[in-house]
C-alpha cells in the first residue's frame, strides 16, 4: 500500500500535467511542459497541504493528504482542458523528421540513456550520502513526514525553500529511502530536453541542438549530481525550461494566447526554481526586468495598444506565475522570523556584512581567478564530484558559441532571442558573483544556458569544419566520461564500491540502539565541536523509517550550553522539549568523559564507543599538519537517555535527603 | 497558424546563423582545439590517472 501510494501520487501529478502539456504544439515544448507541470502539481499539492496544516495545526502533509491533493489538482487540470474544447487550431500531426536526423537523435538518446542509467546504478549502490543531503535535505523531508507539516526545523537549512525536498518526501512515504539518491535523475533528462528546446529557440538545427544537449547531459557534474539528492540539477532544468519558454514568447504575436501561455510557463518554471534554492534569487529578480525589457523592445512598431502597455502585461504575467510555486516558502519564513529570506540578510544595508566564505578557493588558487574555472573544472583536492565538473566539451566549445551568438545578433537573425539569452547569462554570472558563495555548482544554470549557443557553432561552419568539430566533441566527451568512470570505480567517492550490498547500519556506523527505538523518539543532536561534520549525523540518527525525531540545538534552544546552566536547569529544559536522548560524536582517538557522566541520576549513559567513523566521507580521515591523509579517523560516540526528573532534587543537581517514609 | 506554431514546424532552419566562410570556419575549429588542448594540459594529472587505470590489470 505504501509503495502504491507513492506511485499513485507521482502518477496523478503526471496525469494532471498531460492536459497542460497538450496546450503546446511543439514536441519539445510539450515534453518540457510535461516535466515542469508534473513537478509543479506535486509542489502545489504539498504547498496547499502545508498551508492547511499551518492553519489547522493538523498533520496533513502525509501519504493520504498528498494523494488526495494531487488527485484534486489532476481532476482540475482535466476539467479545465475539457472546458476549453473544441480547439480546432491544434495540429493533428507534425512534419516527419529526415531519416538521418532521426538516427542522430536516436543515437543521442541511447548515449545519454546509457550514461544516466549508469548514474542510476551508481546512485542506488548505497544509502543517501553527502554533507548537504544528510545535514538538511533529507532531515527536512523527514521532519515534515513525522510532523505532517512543512515547518522550519533544525539548525541548518531550516528556512531554505524546499520544493526539491517534496519529491524526496513523497519517496519517503514508501517507508524506504532507497530511491532518494537518484531523485535528480528525471531532472537531468528534463534539462537535456529543455536545452535542446532552448537551442532550437535561438534558431539552431535539430542535429546541432542535440549535440549541444549532449555537452550538458554527459558532463561530470550532472552525472555525480544525479547520484546524490542535492538540488542543483533540479534548478538547472527549471532555469533551462524557463529560458526556453521565455525565448519562445518572443516569437508569438503580442496579445496572442500563445504568448501569455509561454510567458506564464517561463514564470512558473523559474518560480519553481526560486522555491527550490536561494541561489536562484538573482536569476529571477534579474529575469523579471528582462522580460519587461525584451517585450518592450519587441513591441516596437506593432499594431494595437501602446508599446509600454504591451510590455507590462507579459512582465506581470511572469511575476504572478513565478510567485505561485515559490511564495509559500517566503511567506512561511516571514511569519516565523519576519524575514522572508531567512537566514540571508534582508536589507541592502546588511548585505555588506554578508562575507564570502571563500568557497572558490576549493577550485581555483585565488578568488580573482574564478573565471578560469571552465578549464580547471574540478575541486583542487577532490577532483570531479557533485560540486564540480562542467566537462571538457564545455571548456572547448562555449566561447566559440558565445561569439557566434553575439555575431548573430548583429545579423538580425533571431536577434531578440539570442540577445535575451546573452543578457540572461550576464545577469546570472553577475548574480552569482554578488551572491558571494562562489560555488561553481551554483553557476550550473548559467553554464547550461551557455551550452545552447554551442549548437550555433555546428550550424555556422562549413561541412569539413563541422566534421572536425564533431570529432573534437567526441574526444572531449570521451575524456570526461573516462574520468567520471575512473572516479566512480576507483576513487574514494564510493558510489560504486558497495553495489547495493550495504545497509544503513554498516554505512552510517550508528549505534544499534538507534534502530531499536520506537518511531518518533526525540533525539537531540548536540554540537560538541566547531567541526561541521556533526551535522551529517542528523539523518543517520533517524534510524529505520518512519524513524526517530532528530532535533538540533536551534529547535529546542538548548545545546552544549546545558553544562553552563547547571545540570538541573538543563535537565528541566530537555524535559520541557520532550527530549528522550542526547547524542554527541566527535573525532578523537580515546574515550572521553562528558559532564553528563557526573549526573548519573539525571542522564543514563547508553552508548559509549570509540570506533572508525564513516568509511566514505572526506572528514572521516585524519590528516597531518600538511593536510596529508594519515588514516581513518576514530570517532567517540556518546548517547545519554534523559531520565525522568527525580523528586526531591537539589538546585545544583545533588540529591537532597530522601523523603521520609 | 500562429507564429509560435510556425516556428515549431519550420524547425531551426529559418533561424540558422549566417554561414561562416571556410577560413572563419577553420579558425573556429582552431580556437576550439586550442581551448580543448588547454583544458587537457590543465588536466594532465587526470590523464595520467586514467591511463594508469586503463593499464592496470
Amino acid at each position: 500500500v505504501a509503495v502504491l501510494s507513492v506511485i499513485l501520487t507521482f502518477g496523478l501529478c503526471f496525469l494532471g500535467a498531460i492536459p497542460i502539456a497538450l496546450l503546446w504544439r511543439s514536441r519539445v515544448a510539450r515534453v518540457v511542459a510535461l516535466g515542469v507541470a508534473s513537478f509543479g502539481l506535486l509542489v502545489l499539492a504539498f504547498q496547499v497541504l502545508g498551508c492547511l496544516a499551518a492553519v489547522t495545526g493538523a498533520a496533513l502533509v502525509t501519504r493520504g493528504g498528498a494523494l488526495i491533493a494531487s488527485g484534486v489538482l489532476c481532476a482540475v487540470a482535466w476539467g479545465v482542458r475539457r472546458a476549453r474544447r473544441p480547439r480546432p487550431e491544434l495540429p493533428t500531426r507534425w512534419p516527419p523528421l529526415e531519416d538521418r536526423t532521426r538516427a542522430w537523435l536516436a543515437l543521442g538518446v541511447i548515449v545519454v540513456g546509457a550514461f544516466l542509467a549508469f548514474a542510476a546504478a551508481s546512485g542506488l549502490s548505497a544509502p543517501p550520502r553527502g554533507w548537504d543531503i544528510l545535514s538538511y535535505h533529507l532531515p527536512r523531508a523527514m521532519s515534515w513526514l513525522l510532523h505532517g507539516d512543512l515547518g522550519p526545523r533544525g539548525s541548518t537549512g531550516a528556512f531554505y525553500p524546499g520544493n526539491a525536498e517534496l519529491p524526496i518526501l513523497t519517496l519517503l512515504f514508501s517507508g524506504s529511502d532507497r530511491l532518494v539518491p537518484v531523485v535528480q535523475l528525471p531532472f537531468a533528462l528534463l534539462a537535456g530536453v529543455a536545452l535542446f528546446g532552448l537551442a532550437r529557440a535561438i534558431g539552431a538545427s535539430i542535429r546541432s541542438s542535440a549535440l549541444a544537449a549532449l555537452v550538458l547531459t554527459l558532463s561530470p557534474i550532472v552525472f555525480f549530481q544525479s547520484t546524490i539528492a542535492k538540488d542543483d540539477v533540479v534548478v538547472t532544468a527549471l532555469v533551462l525550461a524557463g529560458a526556453m519558454f521565455l525565448l519562445r514568447s518572443l516569437r508569438a504575436r503580442a496579445g496572442a494566447r500563445e504568448r501569455t501561455q509561454e510567458i506564464a510557463a517561463a514564470g512558473f518554471a523559474l518560480g519553481l526554481a526560486l522555491g527550490t534554492k536561494y541561489s536562484i534569487l538573482p536569476y529571477v529578480f534579474g529575469s523579471a526586468p528582462l522580460v519587461l525589457l525584451v517585450h518592450y523592445v519587441r513591441a516596437r512598431g506593432g499594431p494595437g495598444a501602446p508599446r509600454a502597455q504591451r510590455a507590462w502585461r507579459p512582465a506581470a504575467v511572469f511575476v504572478v506565475a513565478a510567485a505561485i510555486p515559490s511564495l509559500f516558502w517566503f511567506a512561511r519564513n516571514a511569519i516565523h522570523t519576519g524575514n522572508p529570506i531567512e537566514p540571508l540578510p534582508l536589507g541592502p544595508g546588511q548585505w555588506g556584512a554578508w562575507e564570502s566564505p571563500g568557497f572558490e578557493l576549493q577550485f581555483v588558487p585565488r578568488p580573482s581567478l574564478w573565471w578560469i574555472f571552465p578549464w580547471i573544472d574540478r575541486q583542487l583536492v577532490a577532483g570531479y564530484n557533485g560540486a564540480a565538473g562542467y566537462g571538457a566539451a564545455f571548456g572547448a566549445l562555449f566561447l566559440p558559441g558565445l561569439i557566434l551568438c553575439a555575431r548573430a545578433i548583429r545579423s538580425r537573425v533571431r536577434h531578440y532571442e539570442r540577445a535575451t539569452l546573452l543578457i540572461a547569462m550576464a545577469l546570472g554570472v553577475a548574480g552569482w558573483w554578488f551572491g558571494k558563495f562562489h560555488l561553481p555548482r551554483l553557476l550550473l544554470p548559467v553554464v547550461a544556458l551557455a551550452c545552447a549557443p554551442i549548437a550555433l557553432v555546428f550550424d555556422a561552419v562549413t561541412r569539413g569544419a563541422r566534421r572536425a568539430l564533431i570529432v573534437l566533441l567526441a574526444v572531449a566527451l570521451a575524456f570526461s566520461a573516462a574520468e567520471t568512470l575512473r572516479i566512480t570505480f576507483l576513487g574514494r567517492d564510493i558510489t560504486w564500491t558497495h553495489r547495493g550490498r550495504v545497509d544503513h547500519r554498516e554505512f552510517y556506523r550508528m549505534p544499534d540502539l538507534i534502530y531499536e527505538l520506537p518511531a518518533g523518539t526525540r533525539i537531540l543532536l548536540l554540537e560538541p565541536s566547531s567541526d561541521d561534520l556533526y551535522k551529517t549525523y542528523r539523518y543517520p540518527l533517524v534510524g529505520a523509517l518512519p524513524g526517530n525525531d532528530v532535533v538540533m540545538e536551534d529547535d529546542v534552544g538548548v545545546g552544549m550550553d546545558l553544562a553552563a546552566r547547571g545540570a538541573v536547569l538543563g535537565h528541566i529544559d530537555l524535559h520541557a522539549h520532550a527530549i528522550d536522548y542526547v547524542f554527541m560524536r566527535i573525532q578523537t582517538h580515546r574515550p572521553r568523559e562528558t559532564w553528563f557522566d557526573a549526573y548519573p541520576h539525571l542522564y543514563e549513559k547508553v552508548v559509549d564507543l570509540v570506533e572508525p567513523g564513516y568509511p566514505w566521507y572526506r572528514e572521516a580521515y585524519s590528516v597531518d599538519a600538511d593536510g596529508e591523509i594519515v588514516g581513518r579517523a576514530l570517532v567517540a560516540t556518546q548517547m545519554y537517555r534523559v531520565l525522568p526528573r527525580p523528586t526531591g532534587i537539589g538546585w545544583e543537581g545533588a540529591p537532597s535527603e530522601p523523603p521520609r517514609p | 497558424m500562429s507564429q509560435t506554431a510556425d516556428q515549431d514546424h519550420r524547425g531551426g532552419g529559418s533561424g540558422r546563423p549566417e554561414p561562416l566562410g571556410a577560413v572563419s570556419s577553420w579558425l573556429l575549429v582552431v580556437v576550439s582545439c586550442s581551448l580543448l588542448v588547454l583544458y587537457l594540459v590543465l588536466h594532465a594529472r587526470e590523464i595520467r590517472l586514467i591511463l594508469a587505470w586503463l593499464g592496470s590489470p
